[in-house]
């Protein structure tokens, strides 16, 4: 009887399929990646070299830790946190005010990561109870705190003697050393989500709210902790921000947003919510930060680069749609 | 809009007359009233006599002409459903395109005639990744927004300018001053040509096919398809539309500030929504909003950047206002019935 009920109710196993289908993105973009790096290398041979190593991977670190924060808000199904910057700005001003105020370093680094987890939490009340769409609630948080910080703050020095500084620009076994704690958070991302309950309590809220809920998970709280970790890992993005910037300007965050939302449309991110995969976020931001080095070696100038980075995005956006319209047969 | 109960209901009793008052002012013109009044009060006893001049008028006047020109058209693309974020950065570079032609001894009226195309270029790219791929609107224009800023950029530096106006290719083209500059008494010439563009557009949508096809798009896009509406092509010309009155508005700049500056039009985009959603519009579902709305939203956005203008505080100030205004507008609209989250 357990033999026949079990063969009856056998279904094909959801993960497995997935992890096939991120493989498949992960090879695509790998390929992309490879190739990018096969022509910048026959165009110019010295492309293979530690300056452009040490560049890439110094690119690949902000952008890396903000893509994962914001890879967060996109697969719970918070649509967009268009205000990430903004929390790793806040992270980033904290980080100078708290070691002129002669803060020891654990303090410090938890003192600015909470910083930018408040500002989170603003917004996280402004969705839920609130019940503003996030993409408007993150675009006008986003815009107005921008104006405040400028105000505040206007512009800080970072000591260039300070760790804080020693830290931005030194090594640790050959990569940058702020190279380290993205990696360490790609890996530990990947596995909360892919195998601890409150992880997959973050896809189901994505994939699909209504059901979520008839499950009995709470979409207050998940929401709550999507917008809050998401500003948290800004801030964590913030002290690495600090330790590469001689002097810190409220405007720098513009720069950010659009390669962190490219590279996680093109690690195959849902905008739906509820689908995703790290490691493939991971191979995107190095893809996408290898591009302003390689232009330079083509002999482009950097002003290239956002025109080239808004294609990209506008391609990779299409591409997703595209792919979701393909799935449902239309 | 869907009926509900309380509304049916209420054609049973008549309403008192502050019943009626409370339920006028609860609408999007009860917010413009209450929000135009507020300031233009704020300003009154904070600035002073100077708040009521007709210079002030003009100031007020001129600064809302041109973003009331693009703001109408973009409006098109709203009520379609569509939000297209790259119009701020579609200004900036129609500006840099006219006047890198201009001032490489193109004819003026040629050169706004390729500046248009360029744009209407722009825009169906936008249109061909959001209408024939389905991207997300908000994503695919964010991306056409940096992409076109960049491009701006690019341009401008064929054209080198000196000292402190690196940033920007000067041109005076004197006509093309004149009108922008132009008045009848207080009232910028721009200004009543943007007001009847107003007019027409109000009448367009409130009284022709087309405009009434515009909307059944933007308010259920299943049910305009199963009518038989060709809802693609006009989503598709709606972003054209858009892309149009960007294209438009550059050029005025370029008359007005004699120049055209790579910056043009930061946080434009912001701005212009913010006001269309004070005046009803949403950008989160079409089929809603109308042109006066959308005049009234950008005037009280004015006479604010008037009050900040006039005190001398920082101009981030108005930003922050816009922003915090934004927040409390879409709320009101839940409340009046638009789509929660969640």
């Amino acid at each position: 009887m357990s033999r026949l009920l079990s063969n009856r109710f056998k279904v094909p196993s959801l993960r497995k399929s997935a992890d096939s289908e991120y493989l498949a993105t992960i090879l695509v973009l790998l390929g992309v990646w490879i190739f990018l790096i096969v022509i910048s290398v026959i165009n110019r041979s010295d492309f293979l070299s530690r300056a452009t190593f040490g560049a890439i991977t110094f690119n690949m670190c902000i952008i890396g830790v903000l893509a994962i924060g914001q890879g967060f808000v996109v697969i719970s199904g918070g649509i967009l946190d268009l205000s990430i910057t903004v929390s790793m700005l806040i992270s980033s001003f904290m980080t100078v005010v708290f070691y002129e105020l002669g803060w020891n370093t654990p303090a410090l680094i938890i003192g600015s990561i909470l910083c930018a987890g408040a500002f989170g939490l603003f917004n996280s009340i402004l969705v839920v109870w609130l019940k503003i769409n996030p993409l408007i609630v993150t675009l006008a948080t986003g815009f107005a705190g921008g104006g405040v910080l400028l105000i505040v703050f206007d512009r800080k020095l970072v000591d260039p003697k300070s760790w804080i500084a020693d830290f931005g620009t030194s090594y640790l076994f050959r990569f940058p050393t702020a190279w380290w704690p993205m990696a360490l958070l790609t890996i530990g991302a990947h596995f909360f989500f892919k195998y601890s309950r409150f992880g997959r309590h973050f896809l189901a809220v994505g994939g699909n709210p209504l059901s979520a809920k008839a499950m009995g998970i709470s979409l207050k709280r998940m929401r709550v902790s999507t917008f809050v970790g998401a500003a948290l890992i800004g801030g964590i993005a913030g002290i690495i921000f600090a330790g590469f910037t001689p002097e810190i300007r409220p405007n720098a965050g513009t720069y950010y947003m659009l390669p962190v939302i490219a590279a996680v449309v093109l690690a195959g991110f849902s905008l739906a919510g509820g689908r995703g995969s790290f490691l493939a976020l991971f191979v995107s931001v190095g893809f996408l930060s290898t591009i302003p080095t390689a232009l330079v070696f083509f002999g482009l100038k950097s002003i290239w680069e956002t025109f080239i980075q808004g294609f990209i995005l506008i391609i990779a956006v299409s591409i997703d749609a595209y792919r979701i319209v393909k799935a449902r047969g239309r | 809009m869907a009926t509900n109960p309380t509304q049916l209901a209420s054609h049973d009793h008549k309403l008192s007359k502050f019943e009626m008052i409370k339920k006028s002012l609860s609408g999007p013109g009860g917010t413009i009233v209450i929000g135009l009044a507020l300031i233009i009060g704020t300003s009154a006893i904070w600035v002073g006599k100077m708040t009521f001049t007709s210079f002030n008028l003009y100031l007020v006047l001129g600064y809302l002409a041109i973003p009331l020109i693009i703001g109408i058209f973009a409006s098109f693309s709203l009520l379609a459903g569509v939000v297209d974020l790259s119009i701020g950065a579609m200004v900036a570079l129609s500006a840099v395109v006219f006047a890198y032609l201009c001032t490489g001894n193109v004819n003026e009226w040629l050169a706004a005639a390729i500046t248009i195309l360029v744009c209407l270029g722009f825009g169906a790219i936008n249109g061909v990744a959001i209408v024939v791929f389905g991207a997300n609107p908000i994503a695919a224009t964010l991306g056409m927004l940096v992409g076109l800023r960049g491009l701006a950029r690019i341009i401008s530096q064929m054209r080198p300018g000196t000292g402190s106006s690196q940033d920007a290719i000067s041109l005076m083209i004197t006509g093309l001053n004149n009108f922008t500059e132009a008045q009848i008494s207080f009232m910028p010439v721009l200004f009543i040509i943007a007001l009847l563009l107003v007019f027409v557009t109000q009448g367009i949508i409130s009284f022709t096919r087309g405009g009434r096809h515009v909307r059944a798009v933007g308010g259920d896009i299943v049910a305009a398809r199963r009518a038989g509406l060709a809802t693609e092509r006009i989503k598709f010309f709606s972003l054209l539309a858009s892309a149009f009155g960007a294209s438009i508005g550059g050029m005025l700049y370029v008359g007005k500030l004699g120049g055209a500056p790579v910056t043009l039009g930061t946080n434009m985009e912001f701005t212009i929504y913010a006001a269309l959603m004070i005046g009803g519009y949403s950008i989160l579902r079409g089929g809603v909003g109308n042109p006066m709305g959308g005049f009234l939203g950008l005037l009280i956005i004015a006479v604010f950047a008037n009050l900040v203008d006039n005190k001398g505080l920082d101009t981030r100030a108005a930003d922050i206002f816009v922003g915090f205004l934004l927040l409390i507008i879409v709320f009101l609209d839940i409340r009046r019935g638009g789509d929660a989250f969640e």
